[in-house]
């Protein structure tokens, strides 16, 4: 065998280790689902077992998940939609015309703590009598997915040659029309890949939808926590839920791989 | 015959129809039980329920946040030993005597307040007035392999000293291949007080002297302290300072601990053959006695009427924890698994003849009979003070000075407690 | 009409600067600095939630949590945890993505499966941890005592709570930070390297000269980026620990969360909550001026 033959598998060898830790947590959460209560409890851990599905079931029988898994998705949708509307627009100006003091701002919008959110969005809702409704929980996201879309967005903009605009202008365009016919066709991928990390960040906020949901628009990530109960931790149900939760995320990371990193490099790169 | 029996009733279960009311639950085997029989209460009254249920956790939370600002919440239900007093002051909690005792609202004979266990009923009572209902009696038992007991011909302990050397013989002993532990209990800082009081009290501690003082640092509170970190680290399952009460049942339903003391309610836990490998194995006694006496704690989750809801709310409310607390529906949660507030639940013959664990029925009556209603610091901030004297249970369990350890949390204690 | 349309347009061009941004940045304002503005008063009030009205008592919750130990204590977990979970996440990040940084089969492979921990809910991929993390039954002790080490306390022991969530918050970030670095090293410039084996260097040297002074603006971004989460870090923590044993993995954050919510105490509590605002801000001031200092501004 040759030096670089050797190499290579070693190099292979590393990238099986390397890939592990990520597979092994997502296989494991995956088995205790498809165990049952007294197996979960079993220890040394079962390796080989006769999966279940009554877990998976009782999810969506017992625990009423579809409902649940609707609501993140409506919030989500709806969060990540009006954030592009009037996030883009925004991104742009403080592209083109440099706005610094406007990138600070929503810098301090992602340094706030969520915790301070809570009494005082609680209390307005109250007041407008709007607690459990879609409404208050699409609005409080937009605390994470505006600044995560304006954010990523800069950075798409800033990619798109200032030549061409100017080229559209001299034909004729207008300044806004240079937005909507040039900058946003451009910047589809960008647009894509914000809307999709933000997607993301809303699906798996916990702290707001605790909260500010109630039955009507309960939210998976605390939903999950409907396993634990007086006395004992439904395990087997928190892997299947886990799963069914993260699934479609794992879905949506797997399809927009490539544009997530793309996003998340460019706001990196840029800062 | 049920059916009987409200038609003859003496009250207008109509008289709120079309009212709406909202409850917060937490998740206890009593709101599994009442949850799906919402409908025969709706259909019943004319009033429409919404019932919304959390985890412990964030049920609190929860509670908490809505009903300072004012939320629509017209019924919730309330552990009193952990946050009556909180919620009085606030004018969170209705009394409720007046409704109990209104002919109108009130079917005074059929619901029968003198059935319901006087303890916990005592508990839910404050500066006078009744400001919940209750709807189980709770009490820790030990609870045991008997099957083990008997086949190594060891002695049920009856006083601290025999419950260590039980916990002793048992430990790292192996047992049908299994390496066994001697006893497994709550180390989890707060969440370990509820237990540990048993503990406290049996050596003749207490939380606060006669003058209101911290007095979790006197002699006998450190030995309780001791001993009780002694049984988790010596006997006790490996990183017992994170083990909240799932943890500790699951020790024992895999059949690893020889012993567990917590909440008798958690049998129905033990005996079910979906969740449990120990069905059928398990005794269970009261708290052995330590020096200061056999004294266990009782406590109760009980339904209260929000102080802040409209009168027609707060009494329609009041139908609603009148029927969920009736005989017949306590009685139907005691079958579940539900430890009973009432009296005849107990010596119903739907219960006693289908009995099987008569060792945890009389355990529990003796418990209830003797039990200190007063299981938390008496303070306004019970988790602020819980937490505190965690800290000593879990210094305790790692082996570090445990008087010294409480003398910082006597102090601490001192300056936070709040009245 | 057509003039109507026109004047609007002329507006909008005229004034692109301020309407573009205007409503993104009014949303913002209400629905971020209307809080900010609420714990700023009320850390300045003494309030027992439910208790009577708010009143006001100056400074004197931030004088009180300067004599409060377990605000000393929350700091220090906070410290901990987030430059053991920082520094672990650069780290191990640029060493990992040199490693991936060439052409080989399966790396479209080894991306996707990187993605998937970022995407993943935190709560619920915390809850799985909390499993395989319980000493008695969890599967990583199993593994310890499968290779022949003593088992660990993991998050039961003081000493060792802080690194099990640590290796929580590593597993789920590190192979985000792989991917930007990755990228970042693709778009380095080729010729410093063609250079350098020119010159005969060996692949530790051009890992230190090169790779590291070129790809530092992209580790600096990459933790400002990173640190905005991680100094807030709830979710993980709630989720496994609630800040136990004890208050020996209580980060200052959690503490505020719980002052507010299960102490009652709203006044200290955002007394707390500003406090770790003014950290995370303290923070990002502080990498901002490296940042400018190795790129000038």
């Amino acid at each position: 065998m040759n030096k670089t033959k050797i190499y290579k598998i070693l190099f292979y060898i590393g990238m099986i280790i390397l890939i592990i830790p990520p597979i092994f947590v997502f296989a494991w959460m995956i088995m205790i689902g498809l165990k049952t209560g007294v197996q979960n409890i079993e220890y040394p851990p079962l390796f080989i077992f006769r999966p279940t599905l009554e877990n998976f079931k009782a999810v969506f029988q017992q625990h009423n998940f579809l409902k649940y898994l609707t609501n993140s998705f409506i919030i989500a949708t709806f969060a990540t939609l009006i954030s592009l509307f009037i996030g883009l627009p925004a991104a742009y100006s403080i592209a083109r015309y440099k706005q610094r003091n406007l990138s600070l701002g929503i810098l301090v919008a992602r340094m706030t703590p969520f915790v301070s959110y809570l009494l005082p969005w609680y209390i307005i809702f109250r007041k407008l009598n709007l607690i459990d409704t879609f409404t208050a929980l699409i609005t409080t996201h937009l605390i994470i997915t505006l600044p995560m879309i304006i954010w990523l967005m800069i950075a798409f903009f800033e990619g798109v040659p200032i030549e061409l605009e100017e080229a559209a202008l001299i034909d004729g365009c207008v300044r806004s029309e240079t937005f909507l016919r040039i900058a946003i066709p451009l910047s589809k991928n960008g647009i894509i890949t914000s809307a999709i990390i933000s997607f993301i960040f809303s699906w798996n906020q916990f702290l707001f939808s605790l909260i500010l949901s109630g039955p009507k628009t309960r939210t998976v990530p605390v939903a999950v926590y409907n396993f634990m109960s007086y006395g004992k931790i439904d395990w087997a149900g928190i892997g299947a839920a886990a799963t069914i939760i993260v699934f479609p995320v794992l879905v949506f990371a797997f399809f927009a791989k490539n544009k997530i990193v793309e996003g998340l490099t460019k706001g990196a790169l840029k800062g | 015959m049920f059916t009987t029996i409200v038609a003859l009733a003496d009250i207008n279960w109509r008289q709120f129809e079309g009212v709406e009311i909202r409850l917060l639950m937490n998740k206890h085997p009593f709101t599994t039980f009442i949850e799906p029989k919402l409908p025969e209460f709706e259909g019943k009254t004319g009033i429409k329920v919404t019932m919304e249920v959390y985890p412990e956790d964030q049920f609190r939370d929860k509670r908490l946040i809505e009903l300072n600002a004012g939320g629509k919440v017209d019924g919730y239900m309330i552990m009193p030993g952990q946050a009556k007093l909180h919620y009085w002051k606030a004018g969170w909690l209705a009394p409720l005597e007046g409704y109990m005792t209104d002919p109108d609202l009130t079917d005074i004979k059929e619901w029968d307040l003198g059935d319901f266990f006087a303890g916990p009923m005592k508990g839910a009572r404050i500066e006078g007035h009744q400001i919940g209902v209750v709807i189980n009696a709770e009490a820790s038992l030990l609870s045991y392999r008997k099957d083990l007991f008997e086949r190594f011909n060891v002695k049920v302990p009856e006083t601290m000293e025999e419950l260590e050397e039980a916990a002793k013989f048992f430990h790292k002993k192996v047992v049908d291949e299994k390496e066994m532990i001697g006893i497994t209990l709550r180390g989890k800082d707060a969440a370990a007080t509820s237990q540990f009081v048993d503990f406290l009290y049996s050596f003749g501690g207490s939380w606060t002297d006669e003058k209101g003082n911290a007095n979790i640092a006197s002699a006998e509170s450190v030995e309780a302290f001791k001993f009780y970190g002694k049984l988790l680290r010596e006997y006790g399952p490996k990183g017992a300072t994170m083990y909240h009460w799932a943890e500790s049942t699951s020790t024992f339903m895999d059949g690893t601990a020889a012993m567990i003391f917590d909440a008798n309610v958690f049998k129905s836990l033990y005996e079910n053959p979906k969740e449990s490998k120990v069905v059928g194995k398990v005794g269970y006694t009261t708290i052995p006695a330590g020096p200061g006496g056999k004294l266990p704690h009782v406590s109760n989750w009980s339904l209260a009427v929000s102080g802040a809801a409209t009168p027609e709310c707060q009494k329609a409310t009041w139908l609603f924890i009148q029927w969920a607390t009736s005989k017949e529906n306590v009685l139907g949660s005691f079958l579940s698994g539900v430890p009973a507030g009432r009296e005849s639940s107990w010596n119903d013959p739907a219960f006693v003849s289908t009995d099987k664990t008569p060792d945890w029925t009389k355990g529990s009556l003796d418990s209830f009979a003797i039990g200190q209603p007063q299981w938390n610091p008496p303070v306004l901030n019970v988790s602020e003070i819980r937490d505190i004297v965690g800290q000593v249970i879990v210094d305790s369990i790692e082996g570090k000075d445990v008087a010294n350890s409480a003398k910082a949390a006597a102090e601490l204690m001192n300056k936070k407690m709040e009245k | 009409m057509k003039k109507l349309k026109e004047n609007i347009i002329n507006f909008l061009d005229n004034h692109m600067p301020i309407v573009f941004p205007a409503p993104a940045m009014i949303t913002l304002f209400i629905v971020v600095i209307f809080p900010i503005i609420y714990n700023i008063y009320m850390s300045f009030n003494k309030w027992k939630i439910g208790l009577g009205s708010p009143k006001f008592i100056g400074l004197q919750n931030y004088i009180e949590a300067f004599s409060d130990p377990r605000f000393w204590n929350g700091l220090k977990v906070m410290f901990f945890f987030s430059s053991l979970s920082l520094s672990l996440e650069i780290t191990l990040g640029l060493l990992i993505a040199v490693y991936f940084n060439k052409e080989f089969k399966g790396s479209n492979f080894v991306q996707t499966i990187y993605i998937f921990p970022f995407a993943a809910t935190p709560v619920a991929i915390a809850l799985i941890w909390r499993i395989m993390l319980n000493p008695q039954i969890g599967v990583l002790d199993y593994f310890l005592n499968l290779v022949g080490l003593p088992g660990s306390l993991w998050i039961s022991d003081a000493r060792t709570v802080i690194i099990s969530l640590v290796l929580v918050d590593v597993w789920k970030w590190t192979p985000m930070i792989v991917l930007i670095i990755l990228a970042g090293l693709k778009s380095l410039p080729k010729d410093p390297y063609e250079a350098a084996v020119i010159d005969g260097a060996n692949a530790f040297h051009i890992f230190s000269y090169i790779t590291v002074p070129l790809i530092q603006p992209v580790l600096i971004t990459a933790l400002t980026l990173r640190s905005l989460d991680n100094l807030k870090e709830f979710d993980i923590i709630y989720t496994i620990t609630q800040g136990g044993p004890g208050i020996a993995s209580e980060t200052l954050y959690l503490y505020s969360y719980k002052t507010a919510f299960s102490f009652f105490n709203a006044g200290y509590g955002s007394t707390l909550i500003i406090i770790v605002f003014l950290l995370v801000l303290l923070f990002n001031v502080a990498m901002n001026k490296i940042r400018y200092r190795t790129e000038g501004p």
